[in-house]
C-alpha cells in the first residue's frame, strides 16, 4: 500500500489506508483498496475497496472522495456538485436494486460512517455485489474467444440493456470493464454516467470515455432528448460486439482509421460536417472487422454492428425500429438475434447462420 | 492549328481528387478555431495510463493503447505499445495494429491507397477502374459512405461514364446535402457535364453559401464562367476585410475575388487580393495567382508556394510563362494525371507541345488521354488532328477532324478549325485548298497573338518562300510590346525551317535552328520530357 495517493486532485495523504479495517453495515469489513478499477466517474471521484463479511463473501465498496479539489475554480461548488451527483447515482441504484433487475449489479447497501480525519467527518459509501471478472479478462487477446460463449454473453448484455431502457435508464458507459460476470451471468455495473429518464442529472451531461463514446459525443453534438442517450447505449452495445471479436473497441478503431485532421481531438467543425469522414472510416472499420468475425455467423454479426454503430444517430438501430415498428433504441430484436445465434452454436447446428 | 485560347481565362473552380489522394487543406476542416479540451475529458485516458503503470500486462497495455488512439495521445502510450509489440505473436491483429499506430509516434497521415501524382501517365483510367471496383464493394457494404460515392463519381468521370458519375454524385448529395466538399464537387461535376448554370445554382442557392468562404469562392468562380455578376461579392469582401476566418480558409476566396478584379481591369486591388490569397494558399490559389502573372507581371509568387503538394498546374503556368517548354509539358502531364476528367490540361498541354516544342507524338498522347474523359471534346479532337497531320498521318487526322461537327463546342473557334483544315490540305498536297482555309482563318482570327499563330503555322506549310516570308513578316510582333514567348518560339522555329527550305533550293548551307522546334518529325517523345520529382504530403 502506498503512503500517498496520486489522483486527479494531486498528491494527498493516503485516505484509502485510513479506511482499511472499518466495518460497514455491521457486516462488511474493508480489506483492501482496489487501485486498478477504472471508476469511469470523472466528475464524481470515488475510491473503491474490497470488503468481506464474516462468511468470507466479498463485496465492492465505493466511497465518495470528498477531499477538496484545489484545482477546481470554485471548491465549494465542486463539492456540492460531487455530493449531488453521488446522491443521484445512489438513488438510481437504489431504484434499480428495488426492481431486482437480473442484468444489473445490485447495490447491497448505501450509507455513511463517521471517520476521523475524513472531510465532513464522515465517509459516504455504496456497497455492491462482488464480481471477480469483467469482459476484458474474458476476451482473450491472444486467441479466439469461444464463439458460443461470446454470443451468449452478448445476448445477456442485450437483455440487461433492455431492462434498463425499459425503466427509462440510459447507462452511457457500456464498456468492457463494466460488463461483469456474477455466477456465470452477465451484469452491467458502474452507473456513474447513467441518466434516469425521470429526472435530469444535477451535474449536467456526464463525461463519456472516448474509447467507447459514439461519434455524436466525440464530435460534441448537442444531445437533448432521452432517445439520444439511449442511442449512445446502442452504439456502445455494438462496440462491445466488435470488442469481443477483435479485441478493440469501435471508437478506437475509428480513431485509427480517421485522417488526423478529421480525428475528434483535432476537429474544429460541426458533427454534421465530420460525418462523411467518420462514415468513411466506419466503412474501413467494417471491412477490417469482417475478418475477425467467426465465419459461421459473420453476416448477422456484421449487420448488427453496422446497425448498432452507425455513426449517424439518426441511422442507428434496427431498420424496422427506425421504420417505426417500435422505439429506435430498442434492443429486443438483438436479444432474439443473439439468443438464436447462441443456441445454434450451443446445439452445434451446422451451416452458416443468417 | 492547336488551341491556345483555353489559356486565356482561368477560374478558381474547386479541385476534385480521390479521397486517398486529396490534399487535406483547410477545406476539409471546420471553420472554428482549435477544439479546447476540458481537462476532465482526459480523465479516462489518464486512468488507463495509471492502470498500465500500476500493473503492466497485456490487458492494461491494450486498454492504454486503445485510449491513446481514442485520445490521440500516442507519445504518452509509447511504452505500452512497445510492451504489446514485444509480444506481438500472442495478440489479435487489431491490437497489434493499434500498438503500431501508437508506436509510430506522431499520427501518420494515411498513405495513398491508389493513384499517386507521379503515377504512369496512362495509369489514370487503370486507377479509375480499380477505384470503381473497390468503391462499389464499399458502398454495397456501407451505403452511407459519402466519400466512397464521391470517389466513385470521379472514377466514372475519368473513364467518361458521365451518367454513372452523376448518379453516384446524386447519392453523395442525398447523404450529405449540406456538406461543403460535396456541394463544391457536385457543382464541379455539373460544370464538367457542360451545365455551368446548374453548377452555379447549386452553390448560389444553398443557404450555407453566404457564410462559408469555400462556397463563396465557388459562387464567384461559377458566376464568372457564366458571365454573371456574382451574388455574394459584398459578403465575400466583408468576410475578407473582417478576417472572419483564418487565411487558410479564405485563400481561394481571395483568389476568386482577385480574378474578378483583374477581369474588370482593376489591377491594384487584384494584386492586393492575390497577395492575400497567398498567405496560406491552397495549390489551386497558387495556380490562379501564377496564371494571373501573365496579365500582371508585378505579382510576386514565393517559390515555396510552388512546392505545395499537387502544384502541377501552378508549375505549368510558371514554366509556360518563362518559356521552359519541356518542363511545362511535364507539368501539364502531371496536371492531367491529377485532373484526368478535365479537358484543360490535355488541351493546353498538347497546344504547348505542338506550338512550342514540335513534340507531336507527345501532343498526340496528351490529346488521346484527354479524350478518354470526354471523347467528344472538340478542342482536344482539333489538337489531336493537328498532331496527327504534323506526323503526316493524314487519313487518321481527317478521321479525327471529321468527328468535330458544328456547332463547335468547348470554346473551339471557327478560325482554329479553318487553320486545321488548311494544315491538313497542305499536308495532303492540295496547296490551293490549304491557302484558302488558312486565308479564312487569317481573316477570322482576332488581332494579336491568335492571328500571329495562324500566320506562322501557314508560313510553316507554305512551299512558296516569298509568300512564307511575307506571312512571317506579318506575324512580327509590334515593336516595344511584350508578347507571348510561345509565339517567339514558334516564330524562330518557322524562320529556321524556311531558311532550311531556301537553302535546299539554293544549295546553300542552312543556318542552325535557334529553337528546339522540329517541324513535321514529332521528334520528341515522352522519354525526352523531363520526369518530375513530385512531392506529396
Amino acid at each position: 500500500m502506498t503512503s500517498t495517493h496520486e489522483n486527479a486532485y494531486g498528491a494527498v495523504p493516503a485516505f484509502e489506508t485510513v479506511l482499511i479495517g472499518y466495518v460497514l453495515e455491521d457486516t462488511w469489513k474493508i480489506q483492501a483498496h482496489r487501485e486498478e478499477v477504472v471508476s469511469g466517474i470523472i466528475r464524481i471521484p470515488t475510491l473503491t475497496f474490497e470488503a468481506r463479511d464474516a462468511n468470507g463473501r466479498k463485496a465492492l465498496v465505493k466511497v465518495l472522495d470528498l477531499r477538496v479539489n484545489d484545482a477546481a475554480p470554485d471548491e465549494l461548488k465542486d463539492l456540492e456538485m460531487r455530493l449531488k451527483a453521488f446522491n443521484y447515482q445512489r438513488e438510481l441504484i437504489a431504484r434499480l436494486s428495488q426492481e431486482r433487475l437480473r442484468g444489473v449489479v445490485r447495490a447491497l447497501h448505501s450509507g455513511s460512517i463517521p471517520v476521523t480525519g475524513a472531510p465532513l467527518g464522515r465517509v459516504f459509501y455504496l456497497i455492491f455485489e462482488w464480481s471477480d471478472d469483467d469482459l476484458r479478462s474474458q476476451v482473450a487477446l491472444q486467441e479466439r474467444f469461444d464463439v458460443g460463449y461470446a454470443l451468449r454473453v452478448l445476448h445477456q448484455a442485450a437483455i440487461a440493456l433492455h431492462e434498463l431502457h425499459y425503466r427509462q435508464v440510459a447507462h452511457q458507459s457500456l464498456r468492457p470493464a463494466n460488463v461483469v460476470f456474477l455466477a456465470n451471468h452477465v451484469k452491467l455495473g458502474e452507473f456513474s454516467c447513467a441518466i434516469d429518464g425521470r429526472r435530469p442529472r444535477p451535474d449536467g451531461a456526464p463525461v463519456v470515455d472516448w474509447t467507447c463514446a459514439p461519434p455524436e459525443v466525440l464530435y460534441q453534438m448537442k444531445l437533448e432528448s432521452m432517445n439520444s442517450r439511449f442511442l449512445i447505449d446502442l452504439y456502445q452495445f455494438g462496440s462491445l460486439i466488435a470488442y469481443v471479436f477483435s479485441g478493440t473497441s469501435l471508437s478506437s478503431q475509428l480513431g485509427q482509421h480517421l485522417q488526423p485532421i478529421h480525428h475528434w481531438r483535432r476537429w474544429t467543425g460541426s458533427f454534421a460536417d465530420a460525418l462523411p469522414y467518420v462514415n468513411h472510416a466506419f466503412g474501413d472499420v467494417l471491412a477490417e472487422l469482417t475478418a475477425h468475425l467467426p465465419g459461421e455467423c459473420r453476416e448477422p454479426l456484421l449487420t448488427a454492428v453496422r446497425e448498432l454503430c452507425a455513426p449517424d444517430p439518426l441511422r442507428r438501430g434496427h431498420p424496422r425500429n427506425r421504420a417505426g415498428q417500435g422505439p429506435q433504441h430498442s434492443t429486443e430484436r438483438y436479444i432474439s438475434l443473439f439468443d438464436r445465434l447462441a443456441k445454434r452454436m450451443e446445439l452445434g447446428i451446422p451451416g452458416t447462420l443468417r | 492549328m492547336s488551341l491556345l485560347l483555353k489559356e486565356s481565362v482561368r477560374r478558381l473552380i474547386p479541385r476534385w481528387r480521390y479521397s486517398f489522394a486529396t490534399i487535406l487543406s483547410a477545406e476539409h476542416t471546420g471553420l472554428a478555431d482549435r477544439r479546447a479540451i476540458d481537462s476532465s475529458e482526459l480523465g479516462p485516458f489518464e486512468q488507463a495510463e495509471r492502470d498500465f503503470n500500476h500493473k503492466p500486462g497485456l490487458r492494461t497495455a491494450a486498454d492504454f493503447v486503445a485510449a491513446a488512439v481514442a485520445y490521440m495521445e500516442p507519445l504518452r502510450a509509447r511504452a505500452a505499445a512497445d510492451y504489446l509489440l514485444a509480444r506481438e505473436v500472442q495478440l489479435v491483429p487489431n491490437v497489434v495494429g493499434q500498438a503500431r499506430w501508437v508506436a509510430a509516434g506522431t499520427p501518420p497521415e494515411r498513405a495513398a491507397r491508389g493513384a499517386s501524382d507521379d503515377a504512369e501517365f496512362s495509369a489514370s483510367s487503370v486507377v479509375a477502374r480499380k477505384v470503381v471496383a473497390s468503391r462499389r464493394q464499399q458502398v454495397q457494404a456501407w451505403p452511407h459512405d459519402t466519400i466512397a460515392w464521391l470517389d466513385l463519381a470521379r472514377a466514372y468521370a475519368v473513364v467518361g461514364q458521365l451518367e454513372k458519375a452523376e448518379r453516384a454524385m446524386r447519392v453523395a448529395l442525398q447523404l450529405s446535402p449540406d456538406h461543403r466538399v460535396v456541394l463544391r464537387l457536385a457543382a464541379r461535376l455539373a460544370l464538367h457535364a457542360g451545365r455551368p448554370e446548374e453548377a452555379y445554382v447549386r452553390i448560389a442557392r444553398h443557404p450555407r453559401t453566404p457564410h462559408d468562404p469555400w462556397l463563396l469562392s465557388a459562387e464567384l468562380a461559377f458566376a464568372q464562367i457564366l458571365g454573371r455578376t456574382p451574388r455574394f461579392t459584398r459578403a465575400a469582401t466583408t468576410m475578407l476585410a473582417e478576417n472572419t476566418y483564418s487565411p487558410s480558409h479564405t485563400s481561394e476566396l481571395a483568389g476568386a475575388l482577385a480574378t474578378l478584379e483583374l477581369m474588370a481591369g482593376k489591377h491594384r486591388p487584384a494584386r492586393s487580393l492575390f497577395k492575400e490569397s497567398l498567405r496560406k494558399p491552397t495549390e489551386n490559389a497558387v495556380a490562379q495567382a501564377e496564371w494571373s502573372v501573365r496579365t500582371d507581371p508585378s505579382l510576386i509568387i514565393p517559390a515555396s508556394a510552388l512546392e505545395l503538394p499537387g502544384s502541377h498546374e501552378a508549375n505549368f503556368w510558371r514554366a509556360r510563362r518563362v518559356g521552359d517548354w519541356r518542363h511545362s509539358v511535364s507539368y501539364a502531364r502531371a496536371w492531367w494525371n491529377d485532373e484526368p476528367y478535365s479537358s484543360r490540361p490535355a488541351v493546353i498541354g498538347s497546344s504547348v507541345a505542338i506550338t512550342a516544342l514540335g513534340a507531336f507524338t507527345v501532343a498526340e498522347e496528351l490529346a488521346r488521354a484527354g479524350l478518354k474523359a470526354d471523347p467528344t471534346d472538340h478542342s482536344i479532337l482539333n489538337n489531336l488532328a493537328v498532331a496527327l497531320a504534323f506526323q503526316n498521318r493524314l487519313p487518321e487526322a481527317r478521321e479525327v477532324f471529321s468527328r468535330i461537327s458544328k456547332p463547335f463546342r468547348n470554346q473551339l473557334p471557327e478560325f482554329v478549325a479553318d487553320a486545321t483544315r488548311g494544315l491538313i490540305a497542305f499536308r495532303s498536297g492540295d496547296i490551293e485548298a490549304g491557302r484558302y482555309w488558312y486565308g479564312l482563318a487569317d481573316s477570322g482570327a482576332p488581332d494579336g497573338d491568335s492571328r500571329r499563330v495562324v500566320l506562322l503555322f501557314w508560313a510553316g506549310e507554305e512551299a512558296d518562300a516569298r509568300r512564307g516570308r511575307k506571312l512571317i513578316e506579318r506575324a512580327a510582333p509590334e515593336p516595344e510590346r511584350s508578347y507571348d514567348p510561345i509565339i517567339a518560339s514558334l516564330r524562330s522555329a518557322v524562320i529556321a525551317r524556311t531558311q532550311v527550305s531556301h537553302a535546299r533550293k539554293a544549295q546553300i548551307p542552312a543556318l542552325p535552328s535557334s529553337s528546339s522546334y522540329s517541324p513535321h518529325t514529332g521528334a520528341l517523345a515522352y522519354e525526352d520530357i523531363p520526369r518530375l520529382e513530385l512531392k506529396r504530403d
